[in-house]
């Protein structure tokens, strides 16, 4: 009787493992600080900040609590020391050519933005002290316009910088429903964005 | 312990299942990389490594094809038979490099389908073990069903090592049924796709008794050695397994790996129904003597569930090597050794910092840790080999 027993309680926790796959990745989504938001990865062109040209890229924000930006930099043969600044909205980043290798995604993290989704607010990279455009700190740029919700003010226009952006949800509850949905409409095949 | 027939089936079709959901749902960028080489098959691509010298920093990923010839013809063919299946999502996925690829439609039946050969390889070596044990121990196998180093080798991490894995218990089979050229042909095979079962061919030829058979696979040796590594000069486990030693003098040393090989030789010398052992051993020293991948850990699993059917006493120890290498997996600071696996389900799991760097934060000594680890591996394996030595076949 009691081995019989035992070999049900075995089938079923055999049968019931493919549960803890979602249970595993349900407990690591706890762990999740920030959900990706978009991405333009394309670098078509890498284009130098000085003095004489910034970049301003605007974006239009997804959801709200946008915490943290990341864009491709490239300071070739690690020449630039100068500050070089990062400016969303209010807030500024100064940062210095030391922060910055020869090819790198540079994150740039921030307090949350308190706007709503729709919102559009400008990215805006510049290096003041910066005179030579040979050594300057170059950015990467798409080749065409690879990001239809906003673009690159001035020359560069309608081209897009190389960034992505992401975001600190109100709560755990929101990252693990919004992952909830994602999960089922992928799961029948629709593109989630 | 003996299970009842019924159980053990309800067992096998409950581990099926579970392989299924796995392949489905977790994602190595590994599995992609391999079949972005493999899609150049189709367009008439033969030499991929030259092609790769020409091309690959004009391509969306640009490192080199380090797999014998055979895996790129696995690969290739194995993809064009996928897209057939599932068509233009497989193939936007495959070039896609950006964050968007978790995103792509169609992502779960692109795993699924691409890891399906390994599931084939995975219960053909099944069916094997079930040949090789006898009926008392047959419910044995699930050790090798219920083992997480074949959950996470094989289907988490997408890794292609089952098929040489398998190609080496076809070996040991045609071996104990005395067809010693199908048993060189298959470690051939093998060998054409990792360049590992290169390292048993020795031992088959000392354990082949007829000097005819002993000829024809020291003749398959060189065929599929030269055309394994002629492709593959630079082989990572080679590298890896001359790389740990004792210095003696200046830049010599004893090697640790080399020493246990030809140690296990020579006793196969004089010993030659110890051919199980020294697959075992030969497989285990791997990772026992050298900074290993974790799919390596695959390569003596099925060899250690024969050794362990003959000898319960193995289990424990086995157990505990198998989780120490799944501690010195998840401690490398790789988001995709644990966390990320995952990301099919939720993508921003990718976001989420490696294992070591979560660790950092609790001010953990790390190094310390993969220090005492390493040696428990290298204590373990030395156990597990000279206690295999004892079981008698």
């Amino acid at each position: 009787m009691k081995s019989k027993y035992n070999d049900t309680l075995i089938t079923i926790l055999a049968f019931s493992l493919p549960i803890w796959i979602f249970a595993i990745a349900f407990c690591f989504s706890l762990l999740i600080k920030r959900v990706p938001g978009f991405h333009q990865d394309q670098v078509g062109e890498l284009t130098p900040i000085y003095d004489k040209q910034s970049l301003t890229q605007s974006i239009t924000l997804e959801q709200s609590g946008l915490d943290t930006v990341m864009i491709f930099l490239k300071n070739a043969r690690l020449d630039n020391q100068d500050k070089f600044i990062f400016q969303i909205a209010d807030v500024i980043i100064p940062i210095n050519g030391y922060n910055i290798g020869d090819g790198d995604t540079i994150k740039f993290q921030f307090p949350p933005l308190n706007l709503p989704a729709g919102s559009q607010v400008n990215i805006t990279l510049s290096a003041p002290d910066t005179k030579d455009p040979n050594i300057a700190i170059k950015a990467g740029i798409s080749s065409a316009d690879a990001y239809l919700a906003g673009g690159l003010s001035g020359k560069f226009s309608p081209r897009d910088l190389s960034f992505q952006l992401f975001y600190q949800p109100a709560s755990k509850k929101a990252i693990i429903a919004s992952s909830f949905r994602d999960f089922i409409s992928r799961l029948f095949n629709a593109k989630s964005y | 312990m003996s299970i009842s027939k019924n159980l053990l089936y309800k067992l096998i079709l409950a581990a099926i299942i579970f392989r299924l959901f796995l392949s489905a749902f977790l994602y190595h960028p590994d599995l992609k990389t391999q079949y972005f080489h493999g899609q150049f098959l189709s367009q008439g691509v033969i030499n991929i490594y030259n092609y790769l010298q020409v091309n690959r920093f004009k391509l969306g990923y640009s490192d080199t094809f380090n797999y014998p010839p055979l895996a790129y013809l696995f690969f290739g063919s194995h993809y064009t038979f996928s897209h057939l299946l599932l068509g233009n999502n497989l193939n936007n996925w495959i070039n896609d490099w950006s964050a968007d690829h978790l995103f792509r439609p169609g992502l779960f039946a692109n795993l699924f389908i691409l890891k399906l050969p390994y599931l084939l390889a995975d219960l053909l070596v099944l069916y094997l073990l079930i040949k090789l044990l006898s009926s008392a121990h047959r419910h044995l196998v699930l050790f090798w069903l219920y083992s997480p180093v074949s959950w996470y080798a094989i289907y988490a991490t997408g890794q292609f090592d089952i098929l040489p894995v398998l190609a080496t218990v076809f070996s040991l089979y045609f071996y104990q049924k005395q067809k010693y050229s199908l048993s060189g042909l298959s470690l051939g095979i093998g060998a054409a796709l990792k360049t590992y079962p290169i390292l048993l061919f020795p031992a088959l030829i000392i354990a082949t008794p007829k000097l005819m058979d002993k000829l024809k696979i020291i003749l398959l040796f060189l065929g599929f050695g030269l055309l394994s590594l002629g492709f593959n000069s630079q082989s990572g486990l080679i590298m890896r397994i001359l790389a740990l030693g004792l210095p003696v003098s200046g830049t010599q040393s004893i090697l640790f790996y080399p020493f246990v090989y030809f140690f296990s030789l020579w006793i196969l010398f004089f010993h030659p129904k110890k051919l199980l052992w020294f697959f075992f051993t030969c497989t285990l020293a791997v990772i026992t003597f050298s900074q290993f991948h974790f799919q390596w850990v695959l390569w003596s699993m099925p060899f250690l569930t024969i050794l362990v059917s003959k000898q319960k006493s193995l289990i424990l120890p086995s157990i505990f090597l198998i989780i120490l290498t799944f501690a010195h997996q998840f401690l490398l600071n790789d988001q995709y050794s644990l966390i990320a696996l995952f990301s099919p389900i939720n993508p921003s799991l990718t976001s989420v910092p490696s294992i070591p760097n979560l660790l950092l934060q609790l001010k953990l000594p790390l190094d310390l840790i993969n220090t005492f680890i390493q040696t428990g591996i290298f204590a373990t394996g030395i156990y597990l080999i000279s206690k295999t030595y004892e079981v008698e076949i």
